[in-house]
């Protein structure tokens, strides 16, 4: 079965530090303690921007690695 | 007038017989354009074979198993992650290319290739809202039809060549640096030798079974890959290693289990390799029948039995087919495959060798009419391919392939009605100030005609070809950018109708045929 892990927002963030994208990329999660990597993915908005695009890749080979297909 | 080579990056990102096949598509691109420099990427695991391919300019290694290794790390977090995989791909991300060609039929190729700054990109890619997009027919083929239809019959090396818009007829032999004076392993093989690649039929081959004259190098390791370039004649029932010693020109005889057809999408490339379908059932018979083809015994007048022999050729446009080296049953299944392959070759193919991908045709249009000789394609099949099955069973395959008739003329009609709802959405999107609800009403008439033509493809297996790559292009009818969706929906519909229309005729023309029929 496909596990994504789940990471808990306020460490994203804070390890986001100097990265101006990236802390106000997970800044829209503060409302939620833990997020996954299918959480990021599943709800990117508008037109994707490169870091999406690095989130999405992160996800896909984390599907990957759960059906084996490595 | 730029004098840079081209940049050109190809994304593959699949197993090792897919970078073999992959390689003489670099061979096509590097002899029609000497000045490109040519980047492949390919899965780290792969490094130390791809050290061993000349003629690439620079690999890129994509280290799919490390990042897969971090996401198990409970010591780094998601951050860690993007941050290694955003440092690992910067190189590749920082040239600008040409053009790429993602042969990766998988969601991961398309991620990527959507990351890379390209002037063309050709293959699976995702647009700037994420949703996938596929500008080339051959590539839509691989990743709609090829990939799980059992009515492909298409090698993928020609699917790759195809898509990249490189394709060559002929032989395709890549040089590869593999030397045996180096790499040792080739002592005392001489004459009458054999590399054999298939555990099952070792210890047949050790007790004899007729073989004693042979000198036999059994693959081990990969270094003893090096000894398979002093032998006369490959065995195996390796996908890679038949792929590897077909693209270098050695001959290759290689095993499949009876009911697997994936010979044809990854087996030995080239002309005269052959292909043993056996059961494992007669060991004895399975030997027989090696001897012969080793020996060059004819084995036309072999009876249809456990085995079946299919031979490499090239056919008249060049591309791989494997046919039966002696007659054997044909089911209608196997007629459909013949068919669809003629329909695929022209409807997919000679759109890009005409230079007009994306016109449109008046309602109802028949592309076929323009640019098809429907009795090229018909004698092609009669004569080349039918003749090589047994009359009976040819007769009867064609006798049932005449009851789809019926069906494929309501896929038409559906054809007909998609194309024309389609131009209506084109019609409604493209004028400024169109009402939500006549937008709304047009996407929902189309996909009534969608979900119509999906029923039939649901009931009559034959079709699923056709309405799997029809569908796939209506994966989101809500994405923002309504126009070019518009021309998409409209260019499917068109494609289904050709398609259609062009499979009924050819089934037509061999009832009909009074020769090899």
């Amino acid at each position: 079965m496909y596990y994504s892990p789940n990471y808990r927002v306020e460490d994203l963030i804070e390890k986001s530090e100097g990265d101006r994208d990236l802390a106000d990329y997970f800044s829209r999660y503060r409302d939620n303690c833990f997020i996954s990597i299918d959480d990021v993915a599943d709800n990117m908005q508008g037109k994707l921007t490169d870091t999406d695009r690095y989130f999405l890749l992160i996800r896909e080979v984390s599907r990957q690695r759960a059906c084996n297909d490595l | 007038m730029r004098n840079d080579p081209e940049q050109i990056v190809i994304v593959n990102l699949l197993g090792l017989k897919e970078l073999y096949m992959t390689l003489p598509l670099v061979y096509s691109i590097k002899s029609e354009s000497p000045r490109s420099q040519v980047t492949l990427v390919i899965n780290s695991g792969y490094k130390n074979i791809a050290e061993m391919i000349k003629g690439i300019d620079s690999f890129f290694f994509f280290e799919k198993d490390e990042i897969s290794k971090r996401l198990d790390d409970p010591s780094l977090n998601l951050i860690d992650n993007y941050r290694f995989i955003k440092d690992h791909l910067s190189t590749l991300l920082s040239v600008k290319y040409d053009l790429v060609i993602n042969v990766t039929n998988k969601r991961i190729g398309g991620i990527i290739t959507s990351m890379l700054n390209a002037h063309t990109v050709k293959g699976l890619t995702f647009d700037e809202y994420g949703h996938k997009w596929i500008d080339e027919p051959w590539f839509n083929y691989l990743n709609d039809v090829a990939y799980e239809s059992e009515y492909n019959l298409f090698h993928y090396m020609d699917i790759f060549t195809c898509g990249a818009g490189f394709f060559t007829a002929g032989q395709r032999i890549f040089p590869l640096d593999i030397s045996p004076d180096e790499k040792g392993g080739s002592q005392g093989i001489k004459n009458k030798s054999i590399f054999l690649d298939c555990p099952s039929l070792n210890n047949a081959l050790k007790a004899g079974g007729g073989f004693n004259d042979y000198n036999i190098a059994v693959f081990n390791t990969p270094d003893s890959l090096s000894a398979m370039l002093s032998c006369e004649v490959v065995i195996s029932s390796n996908f890679e290693t038949s792929l590897l010693a077909s693209l270098m020109g050695i001959r290759v005889i290689h095993l499949a289990e009876s009911d697997n057809r994936d010979f044809v999408r990854y087996g030995p490339c080239g002309e005269r390799n052959f292909v043993l379908s056996y059961n494992g059932n007669s060991p004895e018979s399975t030997l027989n029948l090696l001897k012969k083809i080793i020996d060059n015994v004819s084995i036309s007048d072999t009876e249809p039995g456990n085995e079946t022999v299919w031979i490499s050729r090239l056919d008249s446009d060049g591309f791989i087919e494997y046919v039966p080296a002696h007659p054997v049953s044909m089911s209608v299944k196997e007629l459909y495959r013949w068919i669809y392959r003629a329909i695929w070759k022209n409807t997919l193919g000679r759109r890009i060798r005409a230079g007009d991908p994306r016109r449109f045709l008046s309602i109802g249009e028949k592309y076929i009419d323009r640019v098809v000789d429907i009795d090229r394609e018909v004698q092609y099949i009669a004569e080349h391919v039918l003749a090589k099955y047994t009359d009976g069973s040819v007769k009867e395959a064609v006798k049932d392939a005449g009851s789809s008739i019926e069906p494929m003329e309501k896929l038409k009609n559906l054809a007909f009605s998609g194309q024309k709802a389609a131009r209506d959405f084109l019609a409604t999107v493209s004028i400024p100030g169109r009402e939500l609800n006549e937008i709304k009403n047009s996407r929902k008439r189309i996909k009534e005609i969608d979900d119509a033509i999906y029923s039939l493809g649901q009931g009559y297996d034959f079709l699923s070809p056709l309405v799997a790559s029809f569908r796939s292009a209506r994966d989101d009818l809500h994405v923002r950018n309504l126009f070019p969706l518009a021309k998409t929906v409209i260019f499917t519909f068109e494609d289904l109708f050709s398609r259609a229309s062009f499979m009924s005729e050819i089934i037509k023309g061999l009832s009909k045929n009074p020769g090899r029929i």
